[in-house]
């Protein structure tokens, strides 16, 4: 009977303490609760505690709330291997750090690190948009120009002074790059999108000395895709090309050659002794039967070639 | 040949840029010569010759040759222009002529003619005193002269290939080529920029 009193008296203090632990869990807040779970690791059971409540009070005037939310996200959107400058968890994780920000109540510390999270952040977004110039096909333009405008705009939101030109010259001298590599492989040749690539290349090199009007590889590249799409399409001539043909074909590649000569000497006025540009200018006047000028770009070289 | 070793670019310079931008945005400290960087390589294709091809075919196809030349293979001589033979051959060699092949022969310059088969067309690049010592020797045959140089026709050649606002077009002295048997086709007088009736 003793031994019976003993066993009920221990299962009451069970009971009870169990009561204890789930009114105390209850007692934490989601953002405790989530920051508990973040902490060892597991973020899907974190963001389930957190996301669904973020919107509502008091989680959503709680600037430590965005800001546990904003990791949960980071974290996922690594894990999940998402790209693109739609990837939810990264949208969602930068949207809450800059909510986070937003709040003056947010201790100097997290300000730090969120601002430290969203540099993070913004890089991922350019080395996606490298990634994508670098295995370049024909329609990723706009999916890579929307990675690079992600990342100008989380670099503007952290330092509102940020000078996207350099970069922005730079991701459009790779695009023209890009679009001129397809077009030299002749995958395309006589084809709509050639012509599409061709135009491409020149809109990207233009874009790129719009942002730096003095960027000599862009001068240079542009000089050459117009060149090279001139003599694309001489290749073209053969048994077949009637004599009016081979006229309007020589007018079309003339214009080509004409406009590629002003990038060509630009880019030489920068790099004179450069043997690229005199080649360049020496071909192109060859091309357009300037005799005397091919000839004087060539001496030009010969003196360059002596003193080396 | 030189020349070209030098300027010769290298297309995985695009790949190193891109790498070297990216490091350098990272902080990886890499030194960045990317505002130099290019990728694009020039087409060193000889233009004119691809143009002056066409035009020596259509010289070669459009007009009407005397009886005596219509028979056998189509011989066009190329002097002095080894791009310009290499074009020909490339894109022209054995087309038919009306029924006859056509032939490409190359020679370096005017002394090495001398003594070569008859020929039909003979583009001749180099001019002055060269050019009109073939023309002297080519004096009675059914060959029709073409040339690249000033003053070309006053030389004896009947077609010569000038410059006219940055375009490649030919001038033709056709009395002196209907002298010889070769009627000029109404097609290459109609491009020509001044020829004589």
């Amino acid at each position: 009977m003793k031994k019976y009193r003993t066993t009920h008296w221990m299962q009451a203090v069970l009971w009870g303490a169990m009561v204890l632990v789930t009114c105390v869990l209850h007692a934490q807040s989601p953002v405790e609760r989530a920051s508990r779970l973040a902490q060892s690791g597991s973020w899907w059971e974190a963001y389930d505690v957190l996301a669904p409540v973020i919107q509502s009070e008091p989680q959503r005037s709680d600037a430590r709330a965005w800001f546990m939310l904003g990791f949960i996200e980071k974290e996922l959107h690594k894990s999940s291997g998402e790209s693109g400058a739609e990837a939810p968890h990264r949208v969602q994780s930068v949207a809450s750090f800059e909510q986070a920000l937003s709040m003056p109540a947010l201790p100097t510390k997290d300000r730090e690190t969120a601002r430290e999270a969203l540099d993070f952040l913004s890089r991922t977004y350019f080395r996606e948009a490298i990634d994508r110039v670098e295995g370049f096909t024909p329609g990723s333009t706009a999916e890579i120009l929307g990675l690079m405008s992600q990342y100008e705009r989380i670099q503007t939101t952290l330092n509102p002074q940020f000078d996207k030109s350099d970069q922005r010259a730079d991701l459009h001298r790779y695009l023209g790059q890009a679009h001129a590599q397809l077009l030299e492989t002749e995958r395309h040749a006589g084809t709509a999108m050639e012509r599409e690539l061709f135009e491409g290349a020149v809109e990207h090199y233009g874009k790129s000395l719009a942002f730096d009007p003095d960027n000599y590889a862009s001068q240079y590249n542009l000089a050459i895709v117009l060149y090279n799409h001139g003599v694309r399409q001489l290749k073209r001539i053969d048994h077949n090309t009637s004599m009016f043909e081979l006229m309007e074909i020589q007018d079309q590649c003339v214009a080509l050659f004409e406009s590629a000569l002003q990038p060509m000497q630009q880019a030489y006025t920068q790099r004179p002794e450069r043997l690229e540009t005199l080649k360049g200018l020496m071909t192109i006047h060859y091309a357009l039967s300037q005799k005397e000028e091919s000839d004087m770009y060539r001496s030009k070289i010969e003196d360059v070639l002596q003193k080396r | 040949m030189r020349i070209n070793a030098q300027v010769k670019t290298n297309v995985r310079f695009r790949t190193l840029a891109l790498r070297t931008a990216v490091c350098v945005l990272l902080g990886c400290g890499v030194p960045t010569e990317s505002s130099l960087a290019q990728s694009e390589s020039l087409d060193e294709t000889d233009t004119r010759a691809i143009m002056k091809a066409n035009f020596l075919f259509h010289f070669a196809a459009s007009n009407e040759w005397p009886a005596s030349s219509k028979s056998g293979d189509f011989n066009v001589a190329v002097i002095g222009n080894e791009r310009l033979f290499e074009e020909l051959v490339d894109k022209y060699a054995f087309k038919m002529v009306g029924a006859q092949p056509l032939k490409i022969h190359a020679f370096h310059d005017v002394e090495s003619f001398k003594g070569a088969p008859s020929m039909h067309l003979i583009y001749c690049d180099p001019g002055g005193d060269a050019l009109s010592a073939l023309a002297k020797s080519l004096e009675g045959k059914p060959a029709l002269l073409v040339a690249d140089s000033e003053g070309a026709l006053e030389r004896g050649a009947f077609i010569n290939f000038v410059a006219v606002g940055n375009r490649i077009r030919y001038q033709i002295n056709a009395d002196q080529a209907r002298e010889k048997g070769v009627l000029i086709g109404n097609k290459i007088m109609s491009w020509a920029v001044t020829s004589t009736p």
